[in-house]
């Protein structure tokens, strides 16, 4: 993925926090939804956003739905109940990783 | 909007199979994939020709190409066929069935333990086993076969796993070579007969689930993962 190995841990993360606002998305539109957000910042490759999707649908946090779009068919991916769960769990997880890092790589000056 | 013709699907279908993607749902995904970046190409470059727009699409797969989405499907999967065996599994844990299960540990054991010569009937009943498990291996193949040849389309990733066993049947031999180890090596006390008992029951019953029990809900399995499937027969 990406211009930054620094974002890798954060994609399975990104796609349930897309997820979480649209009912469902498919894999090329949730690759140009995150350029569109990052203002092309961030590029999720193909390489490992597939691989992301499977290993999220094979947890149980993703199900699928098909549905023909001009001539060929689309897989949709969409939360499931226990996604939705999880989602909130590892956007808390995330907000910890910032604010320790935003500590550390801030200090706030000690007094005394 | 310039869009990808039919022809052009089913020359990226046939892109991905050169590019050993040997799974239905994989190319499916895929190709839809490729024809979304290349009408996305079209709409800044009209003009430009399908070819170099996939070969442009397909370089941002990486340098193992489609191999990576492959493997990570093949694993998703292999985690789906392993929970469905556990299910079955689980059924066999429970009345009525736990008795089945019971017998046939305490059959084992008490041939190993309890009976001279107990372990040369034991290695007869497996053996009988194997012989009914492999002619089933083989019909099983069989049947494959012959409904491939009937699709144009390259087999379910699910499907594979369904047919061939999960890749158990590798082991198919594995109950017998355990016991021409004890009449060897190992001598025989009621820790062996136990360990033996479970070990041969636990193996007895992977291979019936997934050469029974699993084929026989094939179906009902495969439209479970794959929701197309059930478009189809709407």
């Amino acid at each position: 993925m990406s211009n930054s190995k620094l974002y890798k841990g954060s994609l399975s993360t990104i796609i349930l926090k897309l997820l979480s606002k649209e009912d469902k998305m498919y894999g090329y539109e949730i690759t140009q939804r995150v350029k569109e957000l990052t203002k092309g910042e961030l590029k999720i490759t193909e390489g490992a956003l597939y691989p992301a999707l499977h290993k999220l649908e094979a947890d149980g946090l993703l199900e699928v739905e098909m549905q023909k779009v001009d001539n060929r068919l689309r897989k949709y991916y969409k939360l499931t109940q226990k996604g939705t769960t999880e989602t909130v769990s590892k956007l808390e997880e995330l907000e910890r990783f910032m604010e320790t890092m935003n500590g550390l790589m801030n200090p706030k000056p000690s007094l005394g | 909007m310039k869009k990808v013709t039919s022809l052009q699907i089913e020359r990226l279908f046939q892109f991905t199979d050169q590019h050993f993607v040997d799974y239905y749902d994989v190319q499916l995904e895929l190709v839809d994939h490729l024809a979304n970046a290349i009408e996305e190409q079209w709409q800044e470059n009209p003009d430009k020709d399908f070819e170099t727009a996939l070969q442009e699409e397909f370089k941002k797969f990486g340098v193992f190409g489609f191999l990576e989405v492959v493997e990570a499907r093949q694993a998703a999967m292999q985690k789906r066929y392993h929970q469905l065996m556990w299910k079955e599994a689980k059924e066999f844990l429970k009345l009525p069935k736990v008795v089945i299960l019971a017998t046939a540990f305490l059959v084992s054991f008490t041939l190993i333990t309890q009976i001279t010569y107990g372990v040369y009937i034991l290695i007869g009943i497996l053996l009988c086993l194997v012989i009914l498990f492999s002619l089933r291996f083989y019909k099983n193949n069989k049947e494959i076969k012959r409904l491939r040849k009937q699709s144009k389309q390259k087999p379910y990733l699910l499907e594979t796993l369904l047919n061939h066993t999960g890749q158990f049947g590798a082991f198919l031999n594995l109950p017998i070579q355990l016991l021409v180890l004890i009449t060897k090596e190992v001598e025989i006390n009621i820790w062996i007969g136990i360990i033996y008992g479970l070990l041969l029951t636990g193996v007895t019953l992977v291979f019936y689930i997934t050469l029974f029990l699993l084929p026989r809900k094939r179906d009902e399995i495969l439209q479970e993962a794959y929701p197309e499937l059930k478009m189809q027969t709407l």
